[in-house]
């Protein structure tokens, strides 16, 4: 029972991660580049719910009707005014611009909000239902549900509308993208919109779910690369399953043989999946062809 | 080299020798960071509780970058241990809280390294009304009537200005060191190294803010007698050692998540 209670939790932690990976790996897919600030970009939409809740009274879910768009607005901005202006060398300075707005970001939240822990503690964070010997935590099934319908949106997006198929089309080949008249400086800018909009949905259960700084970020950045390589760098879907699978064997190992392990056995796992498949579980072989 | 503060893995001895002494042998539920100074702490207490008959019914280390703590909290509720020790750094102690509440389970005595100790930052993390019973280890604290302490508190004041409750606990640390140091001194009136060494090694007990000392072959304090506090009634209050201070008596069953006290 344990070993189900162990799965049950690791479905449903995966479902948030997924979102905080689904940004990772929705950049990546269509600008070449690693956004190393996405973990702290996660704890800054913990502390931007942090202060609407304990500030205004806003609860965390409804909040996100903030600090999506509020997030959306610093990813476009990010793309216009550090990555747009990028001429040469534009993958490795485009990673090192994020990392660079991670740093800074990091350093803005630590000077307002100091180094004290803080945490999101609404009326239902430790609220659980149980079924049986099982428990299945309030929190996470909300969050898990929030997960589904927002990364569900997002698939809608991608697959389903105009800006979708721009957005594809530069995934595979931004050249000629252009040459068919995709204005791609655009689509990448919301692309970076919307992966930051997402660090804010998984920022907002980060900060109801566990205590943070702006230190924290450092653990979640590892994670959700780890995360983003197995599920294959560009899909969504491989973002949810890689998130679930983490998590999963992450739980399973800790109840089974000890927690110490956990993580390991997951980057072993990660280590022969990517030398049966390199482009990870749903990943494309061949991302551009160029 | 000798080292005058409780050491690591006296840290929570003071708890084991209560339970040890006021609770007939039960399981216990252990869980710890792999961290050099918390899992000491676990080890110690387990080390002590184990030879007087508790048995270890969970026994689980995760390292640092753990944040899912929801799988180490299932399998201490489904242990139903009566007693938990947590080896804990703020954050996660605070998660383990919330994972127990969540889980429905409520163990009789529960103590936390640290976390508990972390005053209104505590209370926000868990929620006023599940605090009650919580226990937490501590070396020094302004209102102990060990050695000297008082007059230190007030020195200090007189100096540096600011509250008592300011005081960092680095302070008593090393003042202690220090009255330690003038006790060997006046007593073999010389400063030569390697007199002061055969003194110190020759098992005579010291008196310093932070308790007795006595050290061992290794240069530890073997008779470090840290305090333990615990919430009672939303104040964090010291409890053990028992006649040191400003004691309330030990609440020796948690109560229930959610009922305060």
């Amino acid at each position: 029972m344990l070993v189900l209670q162990a799965i049950i939790d690791g479905i449903l932690v995966g479902g948030f991660y997924a979102l905080m990976a689904g940004g990772l790996t929705l950049v990546f897919g269509v600008m070449d580049i690693v956004n190393f600030a996405q973990g702290i970009l996660v704890v800054l939409g913990a502390y931007l719910s942090y202060a609407l809740y304990s500030h205004l009274h806003i609860d965390p879910f409804l909040g996100l009707l903030i600090t999506i768009p509020v997030m959306f607005g610093v990813g476009i901005t990010v793309y216009w005014t550090m990555i747009k202006p990028i001429k040469r060398e534009r993958v490795i300075m485009s990673l090192l611009t994020m990392f660079a707005v991670g740093t800074a970001v990091e350093g803005i939240l630590d000077y307002i909000f100091t180094s004290n822990l803080v945490a999101i503690h609404t009326s239902y964070v430790n609220a659980s239902v149980r079924l049986g010997s099982l428990v299945f935590p309030s929190i996470y099934l909300y969050a898990f549900v929030m997960s589904v319908l927002i990364l569900g949106g997002v698939y809608y997006l991608l697959y389903r509308t105009r800006f979708g198929r721009s957005l594809r089309a530069s995934m595979q080949n931004p050249t000629a993208a252009r040459l068919v008249g995709i204005n791609t400086d655009w689509v990448s800018a919301f692309t970076l919109g919307i992966g930051v909009g997402l660090a804010a949905a998984g920022g907002m259960v980060f900060g109801l779910t566990n205590s943070f700084d702006a230190a924290s970020s450092y653990d979640l950045i590892s994670r959700l690369l780890a995360i983003v390589i197995l599920g294959g760098f560009g899909s969504l879907s491989g973002a949810l399953v890689a998130s679930i699978l983490m998590l999963v064997i992450q739980d399973v190992v800790a109840v089974v043989w000890s927690p110490t392990w956990g993580q390991t056995t997951f980057y072993i796992v990660l280590v022969l999946v990517l030398l049966i498949r390199p482009q990870g579980l749903l990943g494309r072989k061949a991302v551009r062809a160029q | 080299m000798f080292d005058v503060s409780a050491s690591a893995s006296y840290q929570l001895i003071t708890f084991a020798k209560w339970l040890a002494a006021t609770q007939k042998p039960e399981k216990i539920a252990y869980a710890s960071m792999t961290d050099p100074f918390l899992q000491p702490m676990l080890d110690g207490a387990r080390s002590y509780l184990t030879n007087h008959g508790f048995s270890s019914a969970v026994y689980k280390l995760y390292p640092l970058e753990t944040t899912d703590f929801t799988p180490i909290a299932s399998a201490i509720a489904a242990s139903k241990a009566p007693v938990v020790v947590l080896g804990t750094m703020p954050p996660d102690g605070y998660a383990f809280i919330q994972d127990l509440i969540q889980d429905k389970f409520s163990p009789k005595v529960l103590i936390e390294a640290s976390g508990p100790d972390q005053g209104s930052a505590f209370i926000k993390a868990v929620g006023a009304r599940n605090t009650g019973g919580i226990m937490v280890p501590n070396t020094w604290y302004p209102g102990s009537t060990y050695y000297q302490n008082a007059e230190m508190v007030q020195m200090y004041l007189k100096m540096f200005g600011g509250t008592a409750n300011n005081i960092s606990a680095d302070v008593a640390e090393a003042f202690s060191s220090g009255q330690v140091l003038t006790q060997a001194v006046e007593h073999i009136k010389s400063t030569s190294n390697s007199a002061l060494q055969a003194y110190l090694h020759s098992g005579v007990t010291f008196q310093s803010v932070q308790g007795p000392v006595k050290f061992l072959p290794d240069g530890e304090n073997g008779a470090a007698t840290p305090f333990v506090f615990q919430w009672q009634k939303g104040t964090l209050q010291d409890v053990l050692p028992v006649g040191v201070g400003t004691t309330k008596p030990v609440m020796a069953v948690k109560p229930p998540w959610g009922a305060g006290g």
